[in-house]
């Protein structure tokens, strides 16, 4: 963990001094959380990759706003949820008929490809996943932020915009919310993978 | 891992990197400690459990296939393109209004500076930029022009950092390395690979290229490339493989319609077909960075087949055994063939 977010201080350093290989290795790493992270608060997947492009050509052409960064992660993510949101509101004032239809074609992929990849998550986490559905974007990308990226409560209080505090509680209530869930389910067949580990 | 500590609570037990690294990628080392921690706090396995169950269910409600690196490339190439296209846009809309002389004046004059300065740069930093692989590790390394290479165990890549597609594209290579070369119809720049005595220039094209031992060894799958070494030159097509010994300056053997073997190492598995034991041995130490050591050195004459996975030797080691019909003890890095 720490190795790794030492390498990317590194990568960080040598782009801004425009090593060109450094900025493609920090789009690739960035490349995959970035579109999960999108796609946690229930975007698109097509739509997140759209914006992914148009955040990194920004950064190639404006290497003066690349200079000032100092935490990746904090800037990058900000920016990705910055941008979707305005072209989420683009793409309503439009109201363009291809591009909704576009939309949905991709939406109904992703729940196929969902299906087919996750035979484990059907069998086993389905209830989990119900549960998560229900959350609100905002308390699914709370999630996803502090336990798959394992991001600290004042990076994401810097993602959000809002107080320290504010975070701490929304994670809460999206807890409580998966929690009530979680302690019915003791005889779930995930309990047996406990055994497993053991 | 930190020392042992009271979770209280099922978000400070779940955002713990030490447990999710338990749940997500279970080890000999953090299996034991967790087992520990239960057996010191039996009042905490229900909050474990619970823990648990919510990391694995966000992982897989979250988690996504990664993306393929060359997928991930041609993403990169598009956007270097799309922001040099838009950045002559923008510049092209200005030249049809107004034109500022004085604001033109001054920032032309920073760009000569900020030119010189880049050059001034460029040269100051080195100007090798090096791939290399430890032994049991392999890596694919995407060049700037969305060449791949996929570099096997114990091998070295070097690049030039200042590496232009449209001009000339060289890399230095020591071990084994497999090449998918993009073709650049436009500018048609070659792509060379200098691996000891042997340059291999080619268009486009995939390639095996093994510089270890007394042979430098080029195999080609597609495509078309022209090989030099020494004073020699010759051109290969697919299929193609050939041997050059730097000892005595010539090519040493030459093999037409040749198959995958040469270059199935890039799928993960080792396959040699119907060559000595000793060669064999040769490319195994290669690969896990070990030796062998040969009690009845007959053995190392005989002919054999095999297919070997590279990354495992405790699998690769009982193939190996019924191969041979002799026991193999491993002592360290020593392997004692009886």
């Amino acid at each position: 963990m720490l190795k790794h977010s030492l390498h990317i201080a590194q990568l960080l350093a040598k782009a801004q001094k425009g090593d060109q290989l450094a900025f493609q290795e920090i789009y690739e790493l960035y490349y995959d959380r970035l579109l999960r992270f999108g796609c946690s608060m229930g975007n698109s997947h097509g739509m997140v990759h759209d914006v992914i492009q148009e955040l990194f050509i920004r950064l190639l052409q404006q290497p003066n706003r690349f200079l000032t960064i100092t935490n990746l992660d904090t800037y990058l993510f900000k920016c990705l949820r910055r941008n979707l949101g305005s072209s989420l509101q683009r793409a309503r004032k439009k109201r363009n008929q291809a591009y909704k239809h576009r939309e949905r074609q991709q939406i109904e992929m992703s729940v196929e490809t969902r299906l087919i990849h996750s035979e484990y998550r059907k069998a086993q986490s389905a209830w989990l996943s119900t549960q998560l559905d229900l959350l609100t974007p905002h308390q699914k990308e709370s999630i996803y932020l502090r336990f798959y990226e394992n991001l600290s409560y004042d990076e994401m209080a810097e993602i959000f915009s809002v107080s320290n505090q504010v975070v701490r509680n929304s994670v809460f209530r999206a807890l409580k919310k998966l929690r009530k869930n979680i302690s019915k389910q003791k005889t779930h067949p995930l309990s047996g993978l406990y055994g497993l580990f053991l | 891992m930190g020392k042992q500590y009271q979770p209280n609570s099922l978000e400070e037990l779940a955002a713990d990197p030490a447990f999710q690294a338990w749940v997500l990628n279970p080890t000999p080392d953090n299996r034991a400690y967790w087992l520990d921690f239960l057996d010191k706090h039996p009042e905490k396995a229900d909050l474990v459990e619970e823990a648990k169950n919510l990391i694995l269910g966000i992982h897989h409600y979250f988690g996504k296939e990664p993306t393929d690196p060359h997928q991930l490339a041609a993403y990169y190439e598009e956007i270097s393109q799309r922001s040099e296209q838009t950045l002559s846009q923008q510049s092209s809309s200005l030249r049809l209004q107004r034109i500022p002389y004085r604001q033109l004046a001054v920032a032309s004059i920073v760009l000569l500076l900020a030119t010189a300065l880049g050059w001034w740069w460029t040269n100051q930093s080195d100007s090798i930029h090096t791939y290399s692989t430890a032994y049991g590790e392999w890596q694919t390394v995407i060049l700037p022009d969305s060449s791949r290479v996929k570099l096997n165990a114990n091998s070295e890549l070097s690049i030039s950092r200042n590496w232009k597609e449209e001009s000339n594209r060289t890399v230095w290579l020591t071990g084994e390395a497999y090449f998918e070369i993009l073709r650049k119809p436009t500018s048609g720049a070659t792509f060379t690979v200098i691996a000891d005595e042997v340059s291999v220039e080619v268009l486009g094209t995939s390639f095996n290229v093994n510089s270890r031992g007394e042979k430098t060894e080029v195999f080609l799958e597609e495509g078309k490339i022209r090989l030099a070494a020494g004073n020699e030159e010759t051109f290969m097509v697919p299929g193609d493989f050939i041997a050059y010994s730097a000892d005595i300056n010539q090519f040493v053997e030459k093999r037409q319609h040749a198959t995958k073997p040469y270059s199935s190492w890039k799928d993960g598995v080792l396959v040699v077909q119907e060559s000595p034991i000793r060669e064999i041995f040769n490319k195994i130490e290669d690969i896990y960075g070990i030796e062998f050591q040969v009690k009845d050195s007959s053995v190392l004459e005989t002919t054999t087949t095999v297919r070997l996975p590279m990354d495992k030797l405790e699998i690769a080691l009982p193939i190996l055994e019924k191969t041979l019909g002799r026991k193999i003890q491993q002592k360290e890095k020593r392997l004692i063939v009886q």
